[in-house]
């Protein structure tokens, strides 16, 4: 089932005279229960792509419909609020807060359905991305990369969302890490019906998904 | 984790920063509560003197405005009528008043009250004439009733006979409630031929004593720089018909004495009063000034008791005045330093703030979450300046007044003698007001450092809040 489509979207970054055009009309819809990547070179406009799909910018024009309403319409802030959530190349975790602190964030912030006794959701999202007890109670930043990761995608699911984007999450980590990871982005989209998106340049990792896109002079291909 | 939480959280998880930020405020508290203290102080200092003082408002000529007046100017010359003093009286600031006639009249059978004095050949008495039947130096404690009673409003609608006098006068002419008091109301008059005074003509008031008063003068010497004046034990309070109808005898009698005088049948009427009011609240005294001058011509001037305190409040007035200077630098510098530093500290936390606003949290709640950071911070930074701040108040106090000593040198010393026609008791000095001077711990200091202290946080918060409102978390965040 269809949950984002993408119509005709056109995006350029200006710097004084020149116009360097990043997106053009491009036109894809996402289901979910798949995990998507996005595959291109560095440099391509992956990320520039993932922060139109996750409404932290605002593209030049086209529009992108969630369950065919515009985000637009829906409200940019309870769209991230509500509807999606993104993971990061660099964690982006609050340094001070504990694991656990971190992962129950976004529950006060979004207006969906969170069950009552969050700390204990909290820890058990941590648990099932690979984070003990004992971790979770750890301040972030006495965390390794890896660790904080996971962090990150635990947070990610926290919010209850049916979307989930992931900017090159497994950059920094180890091929190990990596696999965990692409994982967990499987079972959340083969069985919890998630749609999980990620932008990688890895080929190896484009493979392993379900449906990979190309992302080459500002149009998505598929890739085989 | 909402974000009254996350303030929480912040506030005691990064302590370093909460306590730099503490000792910032704690610092620039200190002095804007030493500031707002010591203008508390000089503020009480003048309330509660003026309060000693009273406000007795007299109105008189203002010599100065009447310098280069012409001849024609003089010749129609207003004085303060009756009907004047009660449209003035009739305002609400206005507690009571008295027309406050006099007229000076001699007695034969009764001696003056004057401890130093030798006996003289004329014993003239200052009588007062009252149309507020309690008597206003009796309502207003500058004497007190010792026996018998004050007017009634008939005594003084009838301007019946009857006086009352000082219990030294009582005393000294053996006289006592209900006796009767005879004066002679005379004219004098000089014969150029003979070069001899002699009495044009006279005639005998016989006034029913119906209360003795007892003056509160202070009568130490030394406190009063070697003199006394002992006219309120002289004075013989009566109903201002008898002023006035004695007055009138003396004019009509003049006329008679000196038919070329150019007295005319209306000067025979005119009622000299001078006229006292007695104010509800000595901080009503300037819009009482301001609309008892629209009832008066506008050579006159208003006095008020109260206003002695400005001539011998320098030091006071000075440190008032410095120390609302330091208030608005300290608010100042104060906006600028907090502006700056919190803005400084919300550059390092700029990812986290990327984080709320990326998970979809409304920027007002990101600036609700700074906000309360940093008032907490200052509630408490603020609490405790109170204490300190109070302190320095104190030890400061003494220097600004040096300082202004240095500046200005001494100011007026010695009591400030006034008009012994206005009501008020006794002077004040400089030393007076410098006693009453202290630094206290009131409420109303609490309540304005709080209100002050948070006032310029919050101004302080925001540019804070303006950063925020540009922050674009893409650029933070990706
Ligand atoms: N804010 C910006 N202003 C101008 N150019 C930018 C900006 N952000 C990214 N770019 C450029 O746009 C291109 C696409 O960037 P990006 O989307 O980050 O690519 P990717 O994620 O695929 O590496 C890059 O060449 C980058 O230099
Ligand atoms: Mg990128």
């Amino acid at each position: 089932m269809e949950i984002i489509r993408v119509e005709n979207l056109n995006y350029y970054y200006q710097d004084g005279e020149t116009i360097r055009t990043i997106l053009k009309d491009l036109t894809v819809s996402f289901e979910k229960g798949k995990f998507y990547t996005i595959l291109g070179p560095s440099g391509c406009g992956k990320t520039t792509f993932l922060s139109l799909l996750a409404a932290l910018d605002e593209p030049k024009s086209g529009t992108i419909y969630y369950n065919d309403k515009d985000i637009k319409a829906i409200g940019y802030e309870k769209y991230r609020r509500n509807m999606i959530s993104i993971i990061f190349q660099s964690y982006n975790l609050v340094p001070y807060m504990t694991a656990v602190e971190n992962v129950m964030i976004p529950m006060a912030i979004t207006e969906n359905e969170i069950p009552k006794n969050s700390k204990e959701v909290a820890y058990n999202l941590l648990d099932y991305i690979g984070l003990t007890k004992s971790k979770a109670n750890r301040v972030v930043n006495k965390l390794s990369g890896g660790e904080q990761q996971r962090v990150a995608i635990a947070r990610s699911l926290a919010s209850n969302v049916d979307i989930i984007f992931a900017d090159e999450p497994t950059g920094n980590l180890d091929q190990e890490l990596e696999n965990e990871i692409i994982g967990v982005f499987k079972d959340l989209a083969h069985h919890h019906n998630k749609c999980v998106i990620m932008v990688t340049h890895s080929k190896e990792i484009a493979d392993m998904s379900d449906v990979s896109y190309q992302l080459r002079k500002g149009v998505l291909s598929h890739n085989e | 984790m909402n974000f009254m939480k996350r303030a929480f959280l912040s506030l005691i998880r990064r302590k370093g920063k909460s306590l730099i930020l503490l000792v910032i405020i704690f610092i620039l508290s200190n002095v804007m509560a030493g500031s707002i203290a010591i203008g508390q102080a000089s503020r009480n200092v003048e309330k509660t003197m003026k309060q000693q003082l009273g406000a007795n408002a007299t109105v008189e000529m203002d010599w100065e405005k009447m310098q280069n007046w012409t001849e024609e100017q003089w010749q129609n010359i207003q004085y303060v009528t009756p009907s004047m003093a009660d449209q003035i009286g009739a305002l609400p600031y206005v507690k009571y008043y008295d027309y406050n006639s006099e007229a000076y009249i001699n007695s034969t059978t009764l001696k003056m009250y004057d401890p130093n004095m030798m006996d003289q050949q004329y014993n003239y008495f200052p009588l007062r004439g009252v149309n507020y039947a309690p008597v206003l130096d009796i309502a207003n404690g500058t004497a007190d009733l010792v026996e018998g009673r004050v007017f009634s409003d008939e005594d003084i609608a009838k301007a019946n006979y009857v006086v009352l006098i000082s219990d030294k006068l009582a005393e000294q002419n053996n006289l006592f409630v209900g006796d009767i008091v005879m004066l002679n109301n005379e004219i004098r008059i000089w014969d150029q031929a003979t070069n001899q005074e002699s009495v044009f003509a006279t005639r005998d008031i016989a006034l029913e004593i119906i209360g003795i008063f007892s003056p509160k003068v202070n009568t130490n010497q030394e406190e009063n720089g070697g003199w006394i004046d002992y006219t309120p034990f002289n004075r013989m309070y009566v109903p201002n018909g008898v002023v006035h109808a004695e007055n009138r005898w003396m004019t009509e009698q003049y006329m008679i004495a000196y038919p070329d005088s150019g007295i005319t049948p209306d000067q025979l009427e005119r009622v000299y009063i001078n006229p006292v009011f007695v104010l509800n609240n000595p901080e009503e005294v300037e819009s009482f000034r301001t609309e008892a001058m629209t009832y008066l011509p506008d050579y006159y001037k208003v006095n008020v008791s109260s206003d002695a305190y400005d001539s011998v409040a320098g030091p006071i007035k000075f440190i008032g005045s410095l120390s609302n200077t330091i208030l608005y630098v300290a608010i100042g510098a104060t906006i600028l330093i907090l502006s700056l530093v919190v803005i400084l500290f919300l550059r390092d936390r700029k990812h986290e703030l990327g984080i709320y606003l990326s998970l979809g949290e409304s920027k007002s709640k990101v600036m609700a979450q700074i906000l309360i950071e940093v008032v907490a911070i200052a509630v408490l930074g603020i609490t405790l300046s109170l204490f300190t701040g109070n302190s320095i108040a104190e030890a400061t106090s003494q220097s600004m007044m040096d300082l202004r000593a240095g500046i200005e040198g001494d100011g007026p010393d010695g009591p400030i003698y006034r008009d012994s026609m206005i009501y008020n008791p006794g002077g004040i000095t400089e030393e007076d007001v410098m006693e009453a001077y202290s630094i206290e711990f009131s409420w109303d200091y609490v309540l304005i450092l709080y209100g002050v202290g948070v006032g310029t946080v919050l101004l302080s918060s925001i540019a804070p809040m303006i950063y925020i409102l540009r922050l674009k978390p893409k650029k933070i965040m990706m």
